[in-house]
């Protein structure tokens, strides 16, 4: 495969990717992903990575990412299976990608559900094709392309028209910075939901070491199916995380996601929903509690194409020490799109002089009968209300965690599922150092 | 009952007329002479003229702002006439010096001097096309030591006071717009309040785009003292043309210690017709700094005209204390295009700011609210509150709102709201069955839903802002 590298967008950090880029394009795949690491590859070579001048990118800093050189390695990397954090749930069946790689011996599969390597999946899938292509425009999403034009590692897990697995599904993504010097790590995975099927996921990613790992998500849903979504993003704290996620949503399909967010050196969530037809529920919803010089950033958009959607998107933040974060969301509501109700909000809670928070929260409206609404606010923990827990005896850092609890819950009782809210409960609790 | 919208959707532009008048201008077309020329003609210091060929130069290399979310062809600056003045443009010093017909035209537009030199109380510095032809109540503004003139009239009275804050807020590498205007700026306001002094009258002044194919070029600056009070009015409307015209004024404020400026706009440029076709390119730059502590700054503006409108009046609470606030109407119909909002950088410790921001779109126009909200790291103890509504009247059109939200300072409080309806049916219902027809109706909730920032508009505005929205809505039933 040859694609020219137009070099003049590419500097020192990134020219090394997209030379690990080429190598891997030789590698054997099916022909429509060997040009999907192609279009990648070459559209990636030709934006380079995102500037502070770029729309969407002016307070999401790349310095943690270019100062460190990250290469990718096709081989199977070795680590220390003792070092697995263990299973979330005891209930939990669990699949475990380390490196982005799908380790069939590490995991369990529920009845009901296909796990399988992306590559194998490339050839056995009938129909897969369509379904892990990048889905929009790469010239505006570098990561994006980086992602196309790695196209090798990650999974797919399928459920089949009509099951409703009950058993929990833990996604394991366990990143091993120290065994393989400064990994550049790519997976992509596709969660695809048969009609009128059911799941619940906890997504999580955790590692050790520095490593910079990009993810594309694709989330099919068919019409009727639901998923529950739970991300728990604890990577390590040199570790920088992009994750792409485009949703598809078919006609009253139901999506409710929430992603917990601690880790990480710096960080970038993004999501694409597409509400492709009427009658969808979608929820992306989530918390991010930072400290030290963490830069963590939630981008949202979601679009509604036809009537009778809903959407929520209800983000809560705790910014500590000298860290950033960052929130973009977009409703776009489409013409035909009437009888839409869209509702996003955000708030920050800012702990300490030097942190900082953005937000950017978007309507795009073009229907008439809709009812959307946004808002944001920023401020720091109620004063009086410190006062007034301690003057009942409660020590202050008690009622400071007490404070930050309650308004962290604003945003979990957006979970519907109690396991899913006790596991974040007690992320929290600890991050608050009890 | 079904409410069929399109059919009233036709009230015609009022002001559209076009005086006939000889003008005394320039050559078509932009170059280092026609700056050269301006400057000439206005009989400018060294000190102006050099700056305008600054402004110059760096405009040529100017890129145009792509972010807001307009569309429009490629400007032709090489197709506009630059310079237009009236040929009575011997500075009158009485009404009764100026062409009757130039005062017919006042009268067209329902802003009679006389009358309201008499009955208003308000000092009318009127801008037909390039140059102030009539400035009433100068001597009042006088007596009370208030310099209220046209600012090539300062240039000459008062260089060291337009010298010193002339392009101190606004800088010409700001923006190609506003760039362009300190290039060829032709004329506009100069407003200066000595310490202590509050502005005993309302300031107005009225501009009017009248010569074809004639960009209009204001430059407003307005300097308050410390503990000095004015409130400044400005009103638009421009008669009827097919060919687009740009309209890229600077606005400039400078409030110290203590000061406070209200500056109040409505704004109802050509919007152009039903198609889209014609209407005024409304690109400006406004911004405030509210230098001394206790300073504030407001600004309110009713815009329903233009075809496209492009505005953001803008706050720097520089002073500890200063007070920043924005109030707006943007409505548009048919084809009009509006992207305006404002932007507060809070600076200084305890700087308040308030935005409230009312969109209603109709027909098939798009209407957007772009904003932004800075606290700066050392902003203690800073407020701002926002709240963005829009109402969608109609399925074709679009309603945005694209905030910016960046704090840097935990002792500061931000709240932002929005939201998007369209006019409740069962309100119109409630209208309707009490015997108020369709259009007065949706003009009564319409109001309504404007209430709190037309309620911000000095008198004399507040009651001919609500004359417009009613106008510029009839017909928007949906």
């Amino acid at each position: 495969m040859k694609f020219s590298l137009q070099q003049q967008a590419a500097d020192e950090a990134t020219l090394p990717w997209l030379e690990d880029a080429q190598k891997l394009g030789e590698q054997p795949a099916a022909d429509w992903v060997k040009a999907m690491r192609h279009t990648g590859a070459e559209a990636f070579s030709r934006t380079g990575l995102p500037t502070p001048s770029w729309e969407g990118w002016q307070h999401t800093h790349l310095r943690p990412l270019t100062q460190t050189r990250f290469h990718y390695k096709v081989e199977p990397v070795k680590f220390d299976i003792n070092a697995l954090p263990s299973s979330l749930l005891k209930d939990a069946a669990r699949i475990v990608l380390v490196n982005g790689q799908y380790k069939p011996e590490l995991s369990a599969t529920p009845e009901g559900v296909i796990v399988m390597s992306l590559m194998d999946a490339s050839v056995q899938v009938e129909g897969i094709e369509e379904h892990l292509v990048t889905v929009g425009d790469l010239a505006t999403a570098p990561f994006k392309a980086l992602n196309a034009a790695y196209m090798h590692d990650g999974a797919v897990i399928i459920v089949k028209d009509g099951a409703d697995i009950t058993q929990p599904l833990e996604v394991l993504f366990y990143n091993a910075g120290d065994a393989d010097k400064a990994p550049s790590l790519q997976p992509r995975c596709l969660y695809w939901l048969g009609k009128n099927s059911g799941l619940t996921v906890f997504e999580r990613h955790a590692g050790v070491g520095a490593y910079f790992t990009n993810i594309y998500t694709g989330i099919f849903l068919e019409s009727a199916s639901r998923l529950k979504f739970y991300k728990i993003e604890e990577e390590s704290a040199a570790a920088c995380h992009f994750s792409y996620t485009v949703l598809q949503q078919q006609k009253h399909s139901s999506f409710e996601g929430f992603s917990y967010a601690a880790g990480g050196r710096l960080v970038r969530q993004e999501y694409q929903n597409l509400l492709i037809d009427s009658g969808i529920s979608c929820n992306v919803s989530g918390v991010y509690l930072l400290k030290d010089q963490q830069c963590h950033d939630f981008t949202v958009l979601t679009d509604h194409f036809e009537p009778d959607g809903t959407s929520v998107q209800h983000f809560k933040g705790v910014i500590d020490d000298q860290a950033r974060s960052v929130f973009q969301g977009k409703i776009h509501v489409r013409r035909v799109a009437q009888k839409t109700n869209g509702n996003q909000l955000n708030h920050a809670l800012l702990l300490s002089e030097k942190a900082e928070a953005s937000f950017k929260p978007e309507l795009e409206i073009y229907a008439d009968d809709v009812k959307c609404s946004h808002g944001a606010a920023s401020g720091q923990l109620d004063q009086d209300a410190l006062f007034y827990l301690q003057s009942r005896g409660i020590p202050a850092t008690e009622a400071k965690s007490l404070l930050i609890e309650s308004f962290l819950n604003g945003a979990l009782a957006e979970v519907s599922f109690a396991p899913a809210r006790e596991v974040y409960e007690e992320r929290i609790r600890e991050w608050l150092g009890h | 009952m079904p409410i069929a919208p399109e059919t009233l959707l036709d009230k015609k532009y009022e002001a559209g007329f076009i005086t006939d008048i000889e003008s005394d201008r320039a050559p078509k077309g932009l170059s280092e002479e026609i700056v050269r020329l301006i400057s000439a003609k206005k009989n400018e210091p060294e000190w102006l003229l050099d700056q305008r060929l600054k402004a110059y130069k760096h405009w040529l290399d100017m890129p145009e702002p792509k972010w807001a979310k307009v569309s429009f062809p490629p400007i032709d600056y090489q197709d506009a006439y630059y310079y237009a003045a009236p040929k009575t443009a011997v500075a009158p010093k009485s009404l009764d010096e100026v062409d009757p017909k130039l005062l017919e035209t006042y009268k067209k537009l329902g802003i009679p001097l006389r009358e309201q030199e008499m009955l208003a109380g308000i000092a009318v510095d009127a801008v037909f096309d390039s140059v102030s032809v009539a400035t009433t109540f100068r001597q009042k503004l006088a007596d009370a030591g208030v310099v209220f003139c046209s600012i090539s009239e300062a240039v000459q009275k008062y260089p060291e006071l337009v010298k010193k804050y002339l392009g101190s807020v606004v800088p010409y590498t700001d923006n190609k717009h506003a760039c362009l205007n300190a290039a060829v700026f032709t004329d506009g306001t100069f407003v200066y309040v000595p310490e202590g002094v509050r502005c005993p009258m309302e300031l107005s002044t009225y501009f009017r785009i009248n010569e074809a194919k004639t960009g209009q070029f204001e430059r407003t600056l307005i300097v308050a003292e410390k503990g000095a009070y004015v409130s400044y009015l400005e009103g638009c409307t421009a008669p009827m043309r097919d060919e687009n015209q740009l309209h890229a004024a600077v606005v400039e404020l400078i409030a110290m210690e203590d000061a406070e400026i209200k500056y109040s706009t409505v704004q109802n440029w050509y919007p152009g017709d039903e198609n889209g076709k014609g209407g005024i390119y409304n690109f400006v730059t406004k911004r405030g700094i509210c230098k001394g502590a206790r300073a504030k700054i407001s600004w309110t503006q009713v815009e329903t005209g233009s075809a496209i409108t492009w505005k953001y009046p803008s706050c720097i609470l520089q002073g500890d204390d200063s007070v920043g606030e924005f109030y707006s109407v943007a409505l548009t119909n048919h084809c009009q295009q509006a992207d305006t909002g404002t932007k507060m950088i809070h600076i200084g410790k305890n700087t308040k700011s308030r935005i409230i921001s009312k969109g209603i779109s109709a027909g098939r126009s798009n209407n957007t609210y772009r904003g932004l909200v800075r606290i700066s790291a050392r902003a203690e103890n800073a407020r701002n509150f926002t709240q963005c509504d829009s109402l969608l009247i109609g399925s074709e059109c679009g309603a945005h709102t694209v905030p910016y939200i960046e704090n840097k300072n935990r002792g500061a409080t931000l709240e932002h709201e929005a939201s998007t309806s369209k006019i409740g049916e069962d309100q119109l219902f409630y209208c309707r069955q009490r015997g108020i027809g369709e259009e007065e109706a949706v003009a009564l909730i319409v109001n309504g839903f404007c209430r709190e920032v037309l309620q911000q508009m000095p008198m004399e505005f507040a009651v001919e802002a609500q004359k417009l929205v009613a106008i510029s809505l009839e017909g928007a039933v949906g």
